[in-house]
């Protein structure tokens, strides 16, 4: 069942589960299990915590994390379990300086693309707006990528989480296709730094298939990308 | 294909224009690195872009053009007419006579009014259907584009809820919803606006159930709703005075656009007599609404239509080339079917749901200079002839044969 969230925790909730998100592709992309599950859940009073590794944050804190590089986490719950909590910090200070990594190449690109199509989906499912976009469209799966690979990740509907993203599986069926020319246009897309009407025209994104779906798609991430404070 | 110069130009406008290109003709609206971005020059039905690629069009300026570019019986009444100047502090009499000579063909049109795109006028008659009746809400069909304004507009930035309270959708076709919906808003709707047929983009054209338009017509007469019919994109295409003629209905109101001055942007909305006072009420104008180059041009296109029985010659090439084309592509394997009327027709691939075959089919036409496009009707125009249409026949058999090497394609 789909948890509900309410608009004021929007944001936060977008940003940690990209955190999420981020981590799990950091883990995928250098071929290694996860060593803990920061799934994020939300907590009375503005507190999100970060799986069981003891890492929380107030609201405030994850965006001002976000936003000035550094915050102080929940004491309180870091106590409790100093040493995964401390583990789980060093994930998303990683996360954050891929962020910042000024060389452009696979790893970062997945990565941000990663935490930009969570903090999407996320909006999808709980924006009022993004939601009334996607109304007529359940049951429909499109595959985000690179033009060299074809699609990485697909952006499919279930009765469980709504909205979500997961890894393609060769020969799914898809309803459209974004696929990203290199890694550079990948990360300025995620980023907000590309507006997709010109990187569609010049080649840098290949769109194939249900155009306006795609449209709808790329109108909520930048729904979000205003929303949501990037590192 | 070369495209450096289209290519260096998109990016420059990228520099100064919001996404480079916008709106119908974006990139990203038709196949982005298969079309061309600019066009140079145009003439009869074929058009040069910047890089001097030469294009058998079937797109007639997204309908804008019913003589073929450049018609020289058009070009010429503009080029007397630019002699004397286009836009004045008060109207030309050529206002006078193209409104005489539009409500003298239009037959239901007691008035007429003029301005520059469909949109002006669509939303206009509206508010016109509102002040006559005294009602607010206004009905249309789902997924039917009347315009870029916020009451209808297919984007989805700079909405508000406000902007759609009063505006109802009903499934094209389907008269019992519509009439559920002025049942259960009775003396609230002041119009139903419509297209002859319904011609969606990204998805195949639906053509009216037979007693459809009656229908609605006795349903709009009945509760004292207008009529307003949306005939922008295709007047001129199905009848020459008017596609409430060929499906046999009477509008209250009808805009008409697009094909009027064959390249010059100019609109029209004509009338029935009792909404004459109400059309008096509601403001319209703009500064160069009264522009004697368009009203001239209009006047020379709707001379050749009206004389030459333009609306019967493209229905008849367009017949023609619908079905040679689905005969081509049937012979290639592939399942191509053209909806909607034959001299505006929309295709699409059985069993395409998501449409990635009939953007490979484009691409592959767009390779051998076809220009088709994927999510758009086309429209046949009075300069294609049955030369030029062989001609496309030719190419879009070289196309289907070639179709796999180019899936791969951006």
């Amino acid at each position: 069942m789909k948890a509900e969230v309410c608009m004021d925790r929007l944001v936060p909730w977008a940003l940690a589960r990209s955190i999420w998100a981020s981590a799990m592709q950091l883990h995928a992309a250098m071929g290694k299990e996860p060593k803990m599950d920061l799934l994020p859940s939300l907590h009375a009073d503005g507190i999100v915590l970060f799986g069981s590794s003891g890492l929380a944050f107030s609201d405030n804190s994850l965006i001002g994390a976000t936003q000035k590089g550094w915050a102080v986490p929940r004491l309180m719950n870091f106590m409790a379990s100093p040493f995964t909590a401390l583990r789980a910090l060093q994930v998303i200070i990683s996360i954050s300086k891929i962020h910042r990594f000024k060389e452009i190449g696979r790893l970062q690109a997945e990565v941000i693309l990663r935490s930009g199509l969570e903090a999407t989906v996320t909006y999808m499912n709980f924006h009022p707006y993004c939601q009334e976009l996607f109304f007529n469209e359940v049951g429909a799966t499109f595959g985000i990528g690179f033009r060299d690979e074809g699609p990485i990740w697909k952006i499919s509907w279930n009765s469980v989480e709504s909205w979500q993203v997961s890894d393609y599986l060769n020969d799914e069926e898809l309803f459209g296709e974004l696929l990203f020319t290199d890694y550079d246009s990948a990360i300025s897309c995620s980023v907000g730094m590309l507006s997709h009407l010109i990187a569609a025209g010049s080649g840098k994104i290949l769109l194939a298939g249900r155009i306006p779906l795609l449209d709808k798609f790329g109108y909520a991430s930048r729904i979000a990308q205003k929303e949501v404070p990037q590192p | 294909m070369k495209r450096k110069q289209s290519d260096h130009w998109f990016e420059r406008a990228g520099k100064v224009i919001p996404g480079g290109i916008y709106g119908h003709v974006a990139p990203v609206a038709g196949l982005p690195r298969s079309f061309p971005h600019y066009c140079d020059r145009a003439s009869g039905c074929r058009f040069w872009d910047l890089d001097g690629n030469e294009w058998l069009d079937f797109m007639c300026g997204f309908g804008a053009i019913l003589h073929g570019y450049l018609n020289p019986v058009v070009e010429e009444a503009v080029s007397r007419q630019r002699e004397r100047g286009s836009v004045f502090n008060q109207p030309s009499t050529l206002m006078v006579e193209l409104a005489e000579r539009m409500t003298e063909a239009i037959d239901f049109g007691q008035w007429a009014v003029f301005a520059k795109n469909g949109s002006d006028l669509t939303t206009w008659a509206i508010r016109v259907a509102r002040e006559k009746t005294g009602r607010e809400f206004v009905i249309k069909a789902k997924g039917a584009y009347h315009g870029v304004d916020a009451w209808c507009d297919p984007g989805l930035g700079g909405r508000i809820p406000a902007d759609r309270e009063r505006i109802l959708e009903f499934e094209w076709n389907d008269f019992d919803q519509l009439s559920d919906l002025v049942i259960q808003n009775r003396d609230r709707v002041a119009a139903v606006i419509l297209t002859p047929y319904h011609h969606a983009a990204f998805g195949p054209s639906v053509m009216p159930v037979e007693g459809f338009w009656q229908e609605v017509e006795r349903l709009c007469k009945e509760e004292g709703i207008a009529l307003v019919l949306d005939d922008v994109r295709t007047g001129g295409r199905l009848h020459d005075f008017g596609s409430h003629r060929f499906f046999g209905f009477t509008p209250d109101l009808a805009i008409y656009s697009k094909a009027l001055g064959n390249g010059y942007a100019i609109s029209a909305c004509l009338g029935a007599d009792d909404f004459k006072v109400a059309a008096t009420d509601v403001f319209l104008t703009g500064s160069c609404w009264n522009d004697a180059l368009a009203m001239a041009a209009a006047l020379a296109s709707l001379d050749l239509s009206y004389k030459g029985g333009v609306a019967e010659q493209v229905m008849h090439l367009g017949d023609y080339f619908v079905s040679e084309l689905e005969k081509v592509c049937q012979a290639g394997n592939l399942e191509l079917k053209m909806s909607g009327p034959p001299s505006m027709p929309y295709p699409y691939i059985v069993g395409d749901d998501h449409l990635f075959q009939i953007q490979d089919f484009c691409k592959a036409c767009a390779l051998q200079g076809l220009y088709f496009h994927p999510h758009h009707n086309w429209f046949i125009g009075n300069s294609h002839t049955e030369t030029d249409l062989n001609e496309a026949l030719e190419r879009v058999g070289l196309a289907v044969g070639k179709m796999m090497e180019i899936a791969d394609l951006p």
